[in-house]
């Protein structure tokens, strides 16, 4: 298992690479002119030369690649020209609160998920599992942004029993503060990934669950929890988990609306204000961390992956 | 003493509207006593497999109806919850199912499979466990009992994964071990030698044995009673060496014939029975076998026979058919 997570883990370098190719050449083809956007459109041609000058900007687009590169292993994403401060600073001050809302909402979401997709399947065909069906596509066709901002008309502004934006209240409070502001964008972010694994689920259970050992289980007289639990979850859980996987992708790229609308102040609530502002390096530095974090869930998948299929594993 | 005694058993699963309901299983009854084996005999949807889910109790899922009388070991095991079967499968009834392969669960090793209801049920911990379930492999005669435990189905041959399976179906000592096909998979030369082991095992764990098989070649040796099934219905039941010197039922004596043998001239055909068993959702008129059996005559159409005596010296050989065993007068038998 050990060699496979390095194997695995040697693999992600090229990647990674690719990820940073990426994120620099975004900084160049995005429209607009950072000079001015900084100095403003009164300013003169002297002064945006300069600054372009100060900035590197200059320079062929080549070696201002390789100095990006080699800041990044210094740790240094550049600096925010909006903040006026290091884009390491930041977005690490910011992550955390992004890993919080993202990392409760994918748990929210598998964890129900799972429940709910295996529970539907115990009876294909039955009320609960028609419920199901109905339940994914419409928490499928619901935008985000639209569940969020009816939330907070309906649990913020008209029944007053949670807040509305924001990370704590005013007056600071502590984690119930901050968990009583968690729960609209974490249901937001987590809506449309838990109906996604929910369906998955049902269908990999459905799969799994007329199998000849599942029966062999029970000939044994083990109990029917466990049935499910020990031999259909195990065997179901490879399509799972790759499912998974990919919903936390999507929700750390999704946090960018649902920050926005609750003011979470996150990643994506910086990424937000960076595009508007035109802030390029903080662009740059925000969507490296959201694919190097996309990229660092994929080999998690992988690796769960192995643990539930040996024949991966040992391969 | 009966370790299983099944009267009546009738199999229907639902359909989609009233008139497709399937009859798997009709009016199947017989004993097995203990220590006893009995060989089922039939062919692919005869029912056999179906009457001994049924007799475990694990088609409700499917939504099944069974009904008749399924008494194991003095028990009543249709009045019981499927939390009360649950005590009974494994522990009072093993099963060895026939595709060892994907009857093994891929993603667990075969020792924590193995231990699991040891574990769980039988009080055994993680440590004596492990030496019960070493000590079960080394009985199935699976050499390196202690590495082969960490080992996963897949790793396994053909052959040893039958072993294993056995194995799983005697760790909790059952009265009665219900063997469904154990022998389909597997090579020729592996195929005695699962046999052998099956049948040793039942004379020194004192077990029952029921072994459901196509093949009349694989219950010879090891059955003391072989029950024929057609059609959802047992059509002929005597002992092995009388069924096999003197077979009744037409179906029977048509799958002797179409057992290959040794001595037949190279370049013979092997007689087949011609025509295709009964598809259970239109079950033909009066005998199942009927539409495809030589000596039919018209009233084998009219009604379901009986199953009889036709030789009081020959006690217990039961037939049903009304051509070769016509029911005496008196001392007629269901």
């Amino acid at each position: 298992m050990l060699t496979f997570i390095l194997r695995r883990g040697l693999q992600m370098i090229p990647v990674l690479l690719g990820v940073t190719v990426a994120t620099f050449g975004l900084g160049q083809i995005i429209p607009g002119d950072q000079a001015t956007a900084l100095l403003g459109p009164t300013s003169s041609e002297e002064d945006r030369a300069a600054l372009r000058a100060d900035l590197g900007l200059d320079e062929p687009a080549v070696s201002r690649y390789f100095t990006y590169l080699g800041n990044l292993f210094s740790g240094d994403l550049g600096r925010s020209l909006s903040f006026g401060r290091p884009v390491s600073e930041v977005l690490s001050e910011r992550l955390l609160n992004t890993l919080l809302l993202s990392g409760t909402a994918i748990v929210v979401a598998a964890v129900l998920g799972v429940a709910i997709g295996t529970w539907a399947a115990q009876k294909p065909g039955s009320v609960r599992d028609r419920g199901l069906t109905v339940g994914v596509l419409f928490l499928n066709s619901v935008p985000s942004f639209w569940l969020g901002l009816v939330l907070i008309v309906v649990f913020s502004l008209q029944l007053r029993i949670l807040p509305a934006t924001g990370m704590t209240s005013i007056a600071g409070g502590g984690a119930l503060d901050t968990a009583a502001h968690m729960v609209l964008p974490v249901i937001t972010l987590a809506a449309w990934s838990l109906a996604v694994i929910a369906r998955m689920t049902r269908s990999a259970v459905l799969e799994v669950i007329d199998n000849d050992y599942v029966q062999t289980a029970r000939s044994r007289g083990i109990g029917e929890f466990h049935v499910v639990v020990r031999h259909v979850l195990p065997n179901a859980m490879p399509s799972v988990v790759t499912v998974i996987g990919l919903q936390a992708g999507f929700l750390l790229s999704g946090t960018v609306l649902t920050e926005t609308v609750f003011s979470w102040p996150g990643v994506g609530l910086a990424l937000q204000q960076a595009i508007s502002s035109r802030d390029i390096p903080l662009v740059q530095g925000g969507i490296l961390v959201i694919a190097v974090a996309f990229v660092l869930i994929n080999m998690l998948v992988d690796v769960a992956q192995a643990y539930f299929n040996p024949k991966i594993k040992l391969a | 003493m009966n370790v299983l005694d099944v009267a009546h058993l009738e199999v229907t699963h639902p359909g989609h509207d009233h008139d497709s309901s399937l009859t798997t299983v009709r009016d199947v009854s017989f004993r097995v006593a203990a220590g006893e084996s009995l060989g089922v005999v039939g062919e692919s949807g005869s029912g056999k497999s179906q009457t001994m889910l049924a007799v475990l109790g694990m088609l409700g899922r499917a939504g099944a109806t069974v009904s008749g009388r399924v008494t194991f070991d003095g028990t009543d095991l249709t009045a019981l919850t499927q939390k009360q079967l649950r005590g009974i499968r494994g522990s009072g009834i093993g099963l060895v199912s026939q595709d060892a392969l994907s009857a093994l669960n891929p993603a667990m090793s075969i020792g924590k499979q193995m231990a699991e209801p040891l574990i769980r049920y039988d009080g055994h911990n993680r440590r004596t466990a492990a030496d019960r379930c070493a000590e079960l492999l080394q009985l199935v005669g699976i050499p390196a009992a202690r590495e082969r435990l960490r080992a996963y189905p897949h790793q396994l041959s053909g052959g040893m994964r039958q072993r294993v399976l056995i194995a799983m179906a005697i760790s909790r000592e059952p009265k009665l071990l219900i063997a469904d096909e154990p022998t389909t998979a597997l090579d020729v030369s592996i195929q005695s030698q699962v046999l052998r082991l099956i049948d040793r095992l039942r004379r020194e764990l004192d077990m029952a044995l029921v072994l459901i098989t196509h093949d009349l070649g694989v219950v010879a040796g090891v059955t003391d009673r072989i029950a024929v099934m057609y059609g959802g219905m047992i059509v002929e039941t005597a002992s092995t060496a009388e069924l096999f010197d003197a077979p009744g039922h037409p179906y029977t004596r048509a799958l002797m014939q179409s057992v290959p043998r040794m001595d037949r001239k190279p370049g013979d055909r092997l007689p087949a029975i011609p025509g295709l068993p009964p598809h259970p959702s239109a079950p033909p008129p009066g005998c199942a076998f009927q539409p495809r059996c030589t000596l039919a005559r018209d009233e084998c159409g009219d009604s379901v026979p009986l199953l009889a005596e036709p030789d009081p010296a020959r006690a217990g050989h039961l037939v049903r058919c009304p051509v070769t065993a016509p029911v005496p007068a008196e001392g007629a038998r269901t």
